[in-house]
């Protein structure tokens, strides 16, 4: 990978867009190129400096104004002609159904009313972006993205962290103190199954002893391969109870490992 | 259980109905969203004036809210363009010599008054091109994904991922020194943690 | 196609105001009805890790739900939000998530809470998971599997199959007809009128207080606690009953009792006493006491229990109902 291709690539791979191949490819590349990595290292920061940004409370004022200019557009439109009103109803199923004759002759009849912008959603349009492009010469996508970073002299030949993609948005346990008690809940479980399990394999003889290894085994393999969550939760207390009804010498134990 | 019960659709329906609970409901749940955007978009100072007419929006044309995309993403739409048709007339009047307004949008003095790099890009953010803040917020402050971002803004997800790339560009551009101050910082404090990139394969 | 919505229950119509505030708390309160699609509504999955569930079943054929959210300030609070996903299958699943609102780190999850009440249609299979609140489900048909880590759980007049887990959550069941397996590992388990083809109830350290147990397969099972049964052998239906009462516990006190008239043996051993009918009888961990109480029934009939504590105490009578 060269440099401009790691540098197109540069903010999916910061997103945790990329595939693993790409992304690795990336990666390697910025491990070998000081320059592409101090701009890397940019684009984290500024990726990060973003998502820390506040997201400010408007002032109560805006609610009353929001309900102040609600009752106003609503006196307004009890002034209106009900053919204003009746026009503003049929407009949005006029255009879209190809009656744009109609719409036109609707729209000279009825040029003289103040024109209601509160009505559905304007789609934003494709000119957005120009509409909104920076001004002057437009950058090539290469300058306008890499411009400073090309220029500057290499600062240093150590090589540096470039902040790894970020994690998905967690949706639970977003809080350390509920991983803190996720975490307590299973040094529960760990601590008894370590108080039960000399206990209950003193409980096997003979041939049995191994049949009940090979079964902790199966159970503790099953604790390590679930995910987090109730599933883990799940298998933690098929170990526990296996190992309860092994400590009281229950034959019936092994029905629970096979349930 | 005595009270009625509403998801977001007979929310909606409430409204229409001119429910006043139902409204101020719609209005908390995005109020910051959506001032937030217009925070970004046209500046603090403008801000309030073009949130509530984004609510005043979203109230009267809840009636063509038909439902086939998530109402969050139509309030969203609503916002982008009225922030971005805001911005437009902003430019326009600074275009005919309004210096005040360039001076507030580019807020410089925030820049030397804190050292805190989320205010540098603040204020680098303050100083872009409206169509690139409005991604920036979008994506990387309100945490969007590309495809909300293109629901939202009307264009491909390929055209959002490319506006991102580019926005983030500009916003190195501006933010240039800061970022190379951040740099001497970040090699100060995890030089240790050098090899971290391959942990995170 | 399943339909997803976020319900951040945002507020109603409802006559309370959507949210209050008293002294550093806020609370939101929203409702949320599910009405059947295609297909009825046979299950409801909740998952809640941030506060109490309470499911009930009723007459109609919908879900409603009801969440209050508990939070210090509006920006924690907005942060809560309920997930609500209906399967075309007939499940709805509803899950609690804290939004990781990345604008400002949550301090501590002091005053924090998502409490939800759910009312499904009687027929309907419960699964729930709670963290650390309480988990009650009452006046279903279809059974239930409930997981609380530190939450108690509580069920009350549950047909079918109810299973329950906790870790250090006390459990309680009160008119249970149906198959019951619930295991706890620190903790009290008290179960009051079980009626099904099997009862397995087993805790790690705690007590198990069972009443007006008439399973046909009875299994309790303690590790460091006394275990007390109250059995009836009724069978249900009024006919003969053959069934099987085991009851074992390690370092605690067993005690059973048996309302019952049909052919019992009973065989029991213990570290310490055994006491059957009110006579002690000379113990040992490895000397089985053999008893054989009532007449009814025909040997094929007969009901037998098997009673352990290897360093407590066994007890055992018959009660003529």
């Amino acid at each position: 990978m060269n440099c401009r291709t790691a540098l197109d690539e540069l903010t999916a791979y910061l997103d945790g867009e990329l595939d693993a191949a790409t992304a690795s490819a990336v990666r390697g590349h910025l491990r070998l190129c000081p320059a592409c990595r101090t701009v890397a290292e940019d684009h984290a920061a500024i990726r990060d400096g973003l998502a820390e940004l506040e997201r400010p409370d408007p002032a109560p004022a805006v609610w009353a104004g929001v309900l102040a200019r609600l009752g106003e557009a609503e006196i307004d439109d009890a002034r209106r002609s009900r053919w204003a009103r009746w026009f503003d109803r049929v407009r949005p199923h006029l255009l879209p159904a190809g009656l744009a004759t109609a719409a036109c002759a609707a729209a000279v009849l009825f040029m003289h009313l103040r024109s209601d912008d509160a009505g559905g959603a304007p789609a934003p349009s494709a000119s957005t972006w120009a509409h909104d492009a920076p001004q002057g010469p437009a950058p090539s996508r290469r300058e306008a993205a890499y411009g400073g970073g090309q220029r500057r002299e290499l600062a240093t030949q150590v090589p540096v962290e470039v902040a790894p993609p970020p994690a998905p948005r967690p949706t639970v346990d977003a809080s350390a103190e509920l991983a803190g008690e996720v975490a307590r809940l299973e040094e529960v479980f760990r601590t008894t199954t370590a108080e039960l399990l000399p206990l209950a394999r003193a409980e096997q003889r003979g041939a049995a002893v191994q049949r009940f290894d090979r079964d902790v085994a199966a159970l503790e393999a099953a604790v390590v391969r679930a995910p987090a969550g109730k599933a883990r939760d799940q298998a933690w207390h098929a170990l526990v109870s296996f190992l309860e009804r092994s400590a009281l010498g229950e034959a019936a134990a092994r029905v629970a490992v096979n349930r | 259980m005595a009270t009625p019960v509403l998801d977001d659709r007979e929310l909606v329906a409430a409204c229409q109905r001119g429910e006043r609970r139902a409204m101020e409901a719609i209005y908390h749940q995005y109020k910051r969203r959506v001032f937030g955007l217009c925070h970004r978009i046209v500046g603090p100072g403008e801000a309030e004036e073009v949130a509530q007419d984004v609510f005043v929006r979203v109230f009267r044309g809840l009636g063509n809210f038909r439902g086939d995309s998530q109402l969050g993403t139509w309030v969203y739409r609503l916002a982008v363009n009225a922030a971005l048709t805001h911005a437009g007339k902003q430019r326009r009047r600074a275009e005919i010599g309004d210096d005040d307004h360039l001076a507030q949008v580019a807020a410089p003095a925030a820049m030397q008054r804190d050292p805190r790099l989320s205010d540098r890009v603040e204020a680098a953010m303050a100083r872009l091109p409206a169509g690139y803040r409005a991604i920036l917020v979008l994506h990387d402050v309100e945490g969007l994904s590309h495809e909300e971002c293109a629901a939202i803004l009307d264009c491909r997800v390929g055209t959002s991922k490319s506006q991102l790339h580019k926005a983030r560009g500009k916003m190195r551009e501006l933010l240039g020194p800061a970022l190379a101050a951040e740099r001497d910082l970040g090699r100060h404090a995890g030089v240790a943690a050098a090899d971290r990139p391959a942990e995170a394969e | 196609m399943m339909a997803i919505v976020f319900a951040t229950l945002a507020g109603s119509a409802a006559a309370d105001p959507p949210r209050g505030e008293t002294d550093g708390e806020v609370v939101e309160r929203g409702e949320l009805t599910v009405a059947p699609s295609r297909r009825p509504i046979r299950a409801v999955v909740v998952d809640n890790a941030l506060g109490d569930v309470r499911v009930e079943g009723h007459d109609g054929d919908n879900v409603s739900i009801v969440s209050v959210k508990h939070a210090p300030e509006v920006d924690t609070l907005e942060r809560l939000r309920v997930t609500l996903v209906t399967d075309p299958d007939g499940t709805v699943r509803l899950t609690t998530a804290l939004g990781d609102g990345r604008e400002r780190p949550l301090a501590a999850l002091a005053g924090l809470r998502i409490d939800l009440t759910i009312r499904v249609p009687r027929a309907a299979r419960v699964e729930a998971r709670i963290g650390s609140g309480r988990l009650e489900v009452k006046n279903v048909d279809g059974g239930a599997d409930l997981d609380a880590g530190a939450g108690s759980i509580q069920v009350v007049n549950v047909a079918g199959a109810v299973v329950a887990r906790s870790v250090d959550g006390d459990q309680r069941f009160t008119t249970v007809f149906g198959d019951l397996d619930a295991h706890a590992i620190d903790a009290d388990l008290a179960l009051d009128t079980i009626r099904g083809r099997s009862l397995s109830a087993q805790i790690h350290s705690g007590s198990i207080d069972a009443r007006r147990v008439a399973s046909r397969d009875v299994r309790l099972y303690a590790i460091d606690g006394d275990i007390h049964v109250d059995a009836e052998t009724g069978g249900g239906g009024g006919g003969p009953w053959r069934g099987a009462i085991v009851v074992s516990s390690l370092r605690g006190n067993v005690e059973v009792a048996v309302r019952s008239t049909v052919r019992l043996k009973v065989r029991a051993r213990a570290g310490g006493r055994v006491v059957f009918a009110g006579a002690a009888s000379r113990a040992g961990r490895d000397r089985w006491v053999e008893g054989q109480f009532g007449h009814a029934g025909r040997p094929s009939q007969l009901g037998t229990i098997r009673l352990e504590s290897r360093y407590g105490d066994v007890a055992f009578s018959v009660v003529n109902p």
